[in-house]
């Protein structure tokens, strides 16, 4: 009893040592954490500001009908409401009835943000597109096939659709719109799938676009996002042998009771990492986010046009409130996690037969054979 | 040689064989990383440590052996995609696999027989997540199996810090200790709730102490204690349970579902106490409770192992042959379900990469609610080989298994309920 006491605190001490003693010792360099906090420079909210463009939709101003072969269309204007019906005599193709609003003039500068209610009859599908020009006179798409605004199903009641114009082409593009170019056309469309038929309609009650403003954040003002700013330090922090495993940022934050929010960790233009949706819990404001490179699906709706490297903190529902940053960590490995990656399909397979083998064969076969070989064991009470 | 000393070199072999190969890549490459910098740059990253502070300073000693190699001049490489080293991932997984050989050891000390625990080392479930995945929950285990190994010899109150060492390893551990403390409670053991209350108080204490000394005391409450009863942030988060993927709008309207779990079969075992304790009630209410928090919470992968002790334990206490037999192949399929369609694929352990081997078997529409419903069918089939008299395990199970994974597959990817529900 005493030799096993002994041998106990000798091997606590001799490892405590070990570890006391190799702290930072392992000449290697395969990990790396970085406060981000020493790297903070500024936090931005970013809001909606004034109304820059508005169609009051009493039939004064251009709106054009564009019906495909074979569909009728017809547009009236009632109580400050455009209303488009449309004819579909069943065709074997999709067939579609369109309006425009054309020319307008709405700069992208500032990030404009349009929003319309729309009610499309139920089983029609509808969607909203813009487009623009770039200085020049070059035609760009503010649009693009997969948004959710594209081939919606109508709902028969009112809806509202928000569109981030400058994002949208970003997505479209596969970059921004340069400086100084503006949206000149706006189109609605109501569409039937082959074989469908009938009168359908689509009223819009309402289309306004509004400018987004980015401003230093004050605690307490409402924004539907913030945008954490690191400075060049940061950039020459990272180490260049390792890669981004995952980040994490604890904050304090609140909101309207609908709020949800999403962080991402973006250099410039180019999302680097994405975190889950939250909300906020009912016993405390304080969260811990978790943000990884293998998670990117999307561009944060709340951006910076800068080069620097930034936290965005976006509310995809409801609006932030109040905001507190207390942890911010980076952490990288020499290996960090791969989703796909080219193998040797041979060196593959046998890595595959060996796991089967180690982890299903073996284990079942022995423990067939020790079965047989202890079924005739006596239940006892030993303590052996 | 022994029989013993065989089936743990056995088990052991199979064991060293997979862990230097594989590795579940997120776990591997966080519990790496927070060693690394410790060894690396005298970093200790306590702050937002991936899980409770006590396995932090378990793996600091068996690291530091692999530190001390490294500082010897030994070359390491990597294997295929996965972020931990080779040799350094064996390191990692040191701890879980002599959490292993530990169980086994305890296991047939408790029931003096070797078969259960035979059972209990070789399944493939166990050997996967210690040295495959290469997760904690082993240790957790262990000190479970060796509270109920105190209890068993009378040392009541020592069984007790085990279980409160248990449960600041992993939260689970916290319900044996609890269901002790409330029996001595309303059997008024006064004298005794004393000692085991304080003593689980400074247990607790000195495991957070760590984490509040280095600042993470908010991360610390959010990530896990929120996290385990309910209480969390994520909206839509994942959900391993049937029941959250089905019928996510009921499910998500009951507060804490753990927690009340926790206080169920609490209460049952109470009850059933009353008629006489003993430590077979204790294990059965723990297995209950572990089987009923995989179907009612979030319900991670890796918490089908904590049945496979328990159940080995009360299979060999109870003469429930079929129990244990059953226990190794819930095990077996387990396993399969995790590594086809529970996680990323078959690839994932052993490249690196959400990589298909199999894939007829995985990867299809809606694999993950065929993982969820079997698992799902895996557990209720566990639960009626607790409640029903002890009855041998017949291979039919086995062939109606197979079914119930060919009705699964049927009904939630080729009908594709999910979407008829408006869930998927």
């Amino acid at each position: 009893m005493k030799r096993r006491f002994y041998s106990i605190i000798i091997l606590v001490v001799l490892f405590a040592s070990l570890v006391l003693v190799l702290r930072g010792s392992v000449p290697e360099k395969n990990a790396t954490q970085i406060d981000g906090t020493s790297y903070l420079e500024s936090i931005d909210s970013s809001s909606i500001g004034p109304q820059i463009w508005s169609d009051n939709l009493t039939g004064q101003t251009p709106w054009q009908l564009l019906p495909d072969n074979g569909t009728q269309g017809i547009l009236t204007f009632r109580n400050n409401s455009l209303n488009l019906t449309a004819f579909f005599p069943g065709s074997s193709q999709y067939l579609a009835v369109s309006i425009y609003r054309r020319p307008i003039n709405v700069s992208l500068n500032g990030s404009p943000i349009a929003v319309a209610t729309v009610e499309a009859s139920k089983g029609i599908h509808y969607g909203m597109r813009f487009s623009g020009v770039e200085p020049g006179n070059i035609p760009f798409q503010a649009w693009y096939e997969s948004s959710s605004l594209q081939h919606r199903p109508g709902q028969g009641t009112d809806e509202n659709l928000t569109a981030n114009l400058a994002l949208d082409s970003y997505v479209a593009n596969g970059q921004f719109p340069p400086s100084n170019s503006a949206i000149t056309s706006i189109k609605f469309d109501i569409e039937a799938t082959p074989g469908q038929t009938g009168w359908f309609s689509l009223i819009l009650s309402h289309i306004a676009v509004l400018s987004t403003q980015q401003e230093p954040y004050v605690a307490g003002s409402a924004s539907n996002g913030l945008i954490i700013h690191l400075n060049n330090g940061f950039t020459s922090a990272q180490p260049s042998n390792q890669s981004l495993f995952q980040v994490y940022v604890g904050y304090g934050i609140d909101g309207t009771p609908d709020l949800q929010y999403r962080l991402y960790l973006n250099e410039g233009l180019h999302t680097v990492a994405e975190g889950f949706d939250y909300h906020v819990k009912p016993v405390v404001n304080y969260e811990i986010a978790a943000l990884f490179p293998w998670r990117v699906y999307d561009f944060p709706l709340v951006y910076s046009n800068s080069n620097g490297t930034y936290i965005s903190v976006v509310a995809t529902q409801g609006s932030i409130t109040y905001f507190k940053l207390d942890t911010l960590l980076f952490d990288y490995l020499s290996q960090t996690l791969t989703e796909s990656a080219s193998v040797d399909q041979n060196t593959a397979q046998s890595l595959f037969s060996y796991y089967m083998i180690f982890l299903f064969v073996t284990p079942i076969t022995m423990a067939l054979l020790f079965a047989r070989s202890f079924r005739d064991e006596k239940e006892t009470t030993s303590n052996s | 040689m022994k029989r013993k000393q065989l089936v743990i070199l056995s088990g052991v072999v199979i064991r060293l064989a997979l862990a230097p190969v594989t590795g579940q890549p997120y776990d591997m490459g966080l519990f790496a990383f927070f060693q690394r910098v410790y060894f690396e740059n005298g970093v200790v990253g306590l702050k937002t440590f991936g899980t409770l502070p006590l396995l932090y300073f378990i793996q600091l000693p068996f690291y530091s052996i692999y530190a001390g190699l490294r500082v010897l001049g030994l070359n390491d490489y990597q294997f295929m995609y996965h972020t931990s080293l080779s040799i350094e991932g064996v390191f990692l997984k040191a701890p879980y696999i002599l959490a292993d050989v530990g169980i086994f050891l305890l296991i047939q000390k408790i029931t003096g027989r070797l078969f259960p625990a035979t059972l209990f080392f070789l399944n493939p479930l166990v050997i996967f997540e210690s040295s495959v995945w290469g997760i904690y929950d082993p240790l957790m285990l262990l000190g479970i199996v060796y509270g109920f190994y105190l209890a068993k010899k009378g040392n009541h109150n020592i069984s007790s810090v085990a279980f409160a060492i248990a449960g600041v390893l992993k939260l689970f551990g916290f319900l044996p200790y609890g269901m002790l403390l409330l029996k001595n409670l309303v059997t008024r053991q006064f004298k005794t709730v004393r000692i085991q209350f304080l003593s689980g108080i400074v247990i607790a204490v000195a495991a957070i102490a760590p984490v509040i000394i280095f600042g993470g005391l908010y991360i610390f409450l959010t990530g896990f204690v929120f996290r385990f009863i309910g209480v969390w942030g994520v909206t839509g988060g994942l959900s391993y349970s049937i029941l959250y993927l089905l019928f996510a709008n009921v499910m998500n309207k009951i507060p804490s579902p753990a927690l009340l779990v926790l206080v169920f079969v609490s209460s049952l075992y109470l009850v059933e106490t009353r008629k006489g304790a003993n430590l077979t009630l204790l294990i059965k209410w723990n297995l209950v409770g572990a089987i009923l928090l995989s179907i009612f919470s979030q319900a991670e992968p890796q918490w089908l192992a904590w049945t496979i002790p328990l159940a080995a334990l009360y299979g060999a206490m109870t003469s429930r042959s079929g129990l244990q037999i059953f226990t190794y192949f819930f095990g077996v399929a387990s396993t399969f379900l995790i590594n086809t369609v529970g996680v990323q694929g078959t690839g994932y352990e052993t490249l690196g990469l959400v990589t298909h081997f199999l894939p007829f078997i995985e990867g299809y529409t809606n694999a993950f609610y065929v993982y969820a419903m079997m698992t799902f069918t895996l557990l209720m089939l566990m639960l009626v080989y607790i409640f029903h008299r002890p009855v041998k395990f017949r291979f039919e199970i086995i062939a109606l298994v197979v079914l119930a994974y060919l009705q699964a597959y049927f009904w939630l990817s080729i009908i594709n309920l999910p979407r008829i529900l408006g869930v998927a």
